[in-house]
């Protein structure tokens, strides 16, 4: 599988004296769905926006197809679309009007651009919104624009910042439909979220994080095997082995067993 | 312990002026303060020469209303009040009578200095004129307007429905204009109709909100906007959304631009113009110009050279409002997360702002153009548009540019 991005080493936050992150690395391949997981505070938004090119990492480096931001910047961000954690819409622009400024922005002809953005407006169900401000939209509409600005522009690989927080249950539905669809056609999405049991469900590898530190990565049995638990096929046992391994309970088993609280 | 309301307006009006000083400050080292003296003092120098030979035919009541009916209905409100007050202060709506009262004397006093400055004005024309009302009367007439207009813009914002608000101020509006002619033609009947028209409107029985909360976090939340608006134009401020207005009718500017990617970002700051408060006050400072143009270059001012620099003050007062559009989307992530150069988003400002002041200069000098050419002073005229064209032209992208490459990143 060719690697869409590679972190290697990546150590980085908001000063230098005091990193956030520490010797991170990973890959997220062709065609993979990989889950981002950690506590709130986990360094998870940093490493995003290391990724993204808004940080200059300390040590280390990150390519998206093969290049850093420094060698090709105009090729690195093209590859790349950014779904943020809270939606960032420009107040002067409407609903179809964002569709246009990605669209141009990404290069997407045009003919692929009408086409794409009337199946994504229909696909949400934005349709009848195409002409609002984002003053007008609900949170969770808002969220709507970012995912199908993301989609629009059909990048090699898609970073996502927790996307489910204000969707309403149809909207999840078409987003994971739309994800699933952009990975079967070869791209990749690396997606922060809390929301385990869709993270499970959905993503091909994960990746936890704690306190700025990669402390499991891989498939779900390599995330099982690191948190000191039996391969376990039932649903649900990617929050178990989180929980253990967050809270230090990874090879101790017992006591924490059928803790469910939230982690948001 | 919870502080009064009372105590709370104090609070934060007073914050709000502490943190406004510091930009009054770099706005009086800009230089502003300078020519707007110089603009008055020629102001007053022509507008004496205009009382001492008044044209027979001059439009003295038409002047009246235009200089009176903003002062007299113009009834904005100064609360303070902010989103979280939904949460924090609304529980304590009983209190808020004493709160609002605060708000309608800070505002009251300052409208009523403005109706006051306003005769000041315009009352030594009216008597240039051989206006037929006593003065005495004029005054008394206007303040007591003002005070009904004070009460009654409230009783409209407290009403239920946009749409009704929206013809009760309509309706303020044009009685009192009609009225204030009327009252410049003495015939005091028609003022007094507009005083019931207004008694109507403080006495009306459709639905209301004893606070419209929503209405005024809105409309405080606005005035915060210009304010940051007018002093980003003299010092970077933290800035907050912008305030939106579609605008249909200049929409075709946005429409013209074609689908590249090169001109996504000149699509963006089209469309950050068009539609932000910028462009509103753009508008307003471009008619104030053709308004202001217009008198000066009827009467010629100063053989056509005051003339001249009237409009050259505006054309200048333009360019200093467009400054704000470099500062739009500054923070914006997308402008490092899109595969834009930097350099396109900065040539891309530089396309919007040339555009506009040149539009803005060309529609300014209309008046110059068709006043001072007529009486022989076309030299005035062309000279003024080239100084203005140089300006807009060469003088201004020079100093736009320097701007933005001087505060290349914040992040």
């Amino acid at each position: 599988m060719d690697s869409v991005l590679t972190v290697k080493g990546l150590t980085g936050g908001y000063s230098p004296r005091r990193p956030v992150l520490h010797d991170l690395s990973f890959e997220v391949g062709a065609g993979e769905m990989v889950g981002l997981i950690g506590l709130n505070g986990a360094g998870k938004s940093t490493a995003i926006k290391h990724i993204l090119g808004l940080m200059q990492p300390h040590a280390g480096e990150i390519r998206i197809g093969g290049h850093t931001l420094a060698e090709q910047p105009d090729t690195y961000r093209s590859s790349l679309a950014y779904v943020p954690e809270s939606p960032l819409l420009f107040d002067e622009l409407t609903v179809e009007e964002h569709l246009r400024l990605t669209g141009m922005a990404y290069n997407v002809q045009e003919s692929l651009y009408e086409q794409r953005s009337e199946s994504l407006l229909k696909e949400f169900y934005m349709a009848p919104k195409r002409g609002a401000f984002a003053a007008h939209l609900s949170k969770g509409m808002r969220q709507k624009v970012m995912i199908m600005n993301a989609l629009l522009a059909r990048p090699a690989l898609y970073v996502i910042d927790e996307p489910f927080l204000g969707l309403d249950p149809l909207a999840i539905r078409s987003l994971l439909d739309k994800l699933v669809e952009v990975t079967k056609e070869g791209s990749a999405v690396f997606m922060s979220s809390h929301i385990l049991a869709t993270v499970e469900s959905y993503c091909s590898r994960f990746i936890v994080l704690h306190q700025g530190v990669i402390v499991a990565q891989g498939t779900l049995q390599d995330v099982c095997r690191a948190a000191g638990m039996p391969e376990d096929r039932s649903a649900g046992v990617l929050e178990e082995a989180f929980y253990r391994l967050v809270t230090g309970k990874a090879n101790g088993g017992g006591e924490g067993a059928h803790h469910h609280g939230t982690f948001g | 312990m919870e502080r009064s309301v009372d105590a709370l307006w104090r609070s934060r009006s007073a914050a709000f002026w502490r943190e406004s000083m510091p930009y009054f400050r770099y706005m009086a080292q800009s230089g502003l303060p300078g020519v707007i003296i110089m603009a008055l003092l020629a102001g007053i120098t022509g507008y004496g020469m205009l009382l001492r030979n008044l044209p027979a035919n001059f439009p003295v009541v038409l002047v009246g209303v235009i200089v009176l009916t903003p002062l007299v209905c113009w009834s904005p409100l100064r609360t303070w009040l902010r989103e979280a007050d939904i949460v924090f202060l609304v529980p304590r709506e009983a209190e808020m009578p004493a709160y609002i009262r605060r708000s309608m004397r800070y505002n009251g006093m300052a409208g009523i200095a403005a109706v006051l400055i306003g005769c000041a004005a315009y009352l030594p024309l009216y008597h240039a004129g051989n206006g037929r009302t006593s003065l005495f009367v004029v005054v008394l007439a206007v303040l007591l307007l003002k005070l009904l207009h004070i009460v009654a813009a409230w009783r409209e914002r407290q009403i239920v429905t946009a749409g009704s608000r929206r013809v009760l101020r309509v309706l303020r509006w044009a009685a009192t204009a009609l009225a204030i002619a009327a009252l410049l033609k003495a015939s005091l009947l028609i003022l007094f109709a507009n005083c019931i028209v207004l008694l109507a409107i403080i006495y009306n029985r459709l639905p209301r909100y004893p606070i419209p909360w929503l209405t005024l976090i809105e409309e405080e939340r606005r005035t915060r906007r210009r304010y940051t608006l007018f002093f980003s134009a003299f010092a970077d401020i933290p800035t907050e959304p912008a305030w939106v207005k579609t605008r249909r009718y200049a929409a075709w500017a946005a429409k013209m631009i074609a689908y590249r990617k090169s001109n996504a970002f000149f699509y963006l700051y089209t469309q950050t113009l068009i539609r932000t408060e910028l462009g509103g006050i753009l508008l307003r400072l471009t008619a104030l110009g053709l308004f202001t143009g217009w008198l000066a270059a009827y009467e010629a001012l100063w053989a056509g050279w005051g003339s001249a620099g009237v409009y050259l003050l505006f054309v200048w007062l333009t360019g200093i409002q467009l400054r704000a559009l470099a500062q739009a989307h500054r923070h914006s992530v997308w402008r490092h997360v899109y595969p834009l150069p930097e350099e396109t988003r900065q040539s891309a400002v530089l396309r919007v702002d040339r555009r506009a002041s040149l539009l803005c200069a060309l529609v300014i000098w209309l008046p110059q153009c068709i006043w001072l050419v007529p009486q022989g002073y076309a030299l005035q005229a062309v000279a003024a548009l080239a100084v203005a064209l140089i300006y807009v032209l060469a003088l201004r992208p020079k100093s736009v540019k320097r701007k933005m490459s001087a505060d290349p990143e914040e992040d």
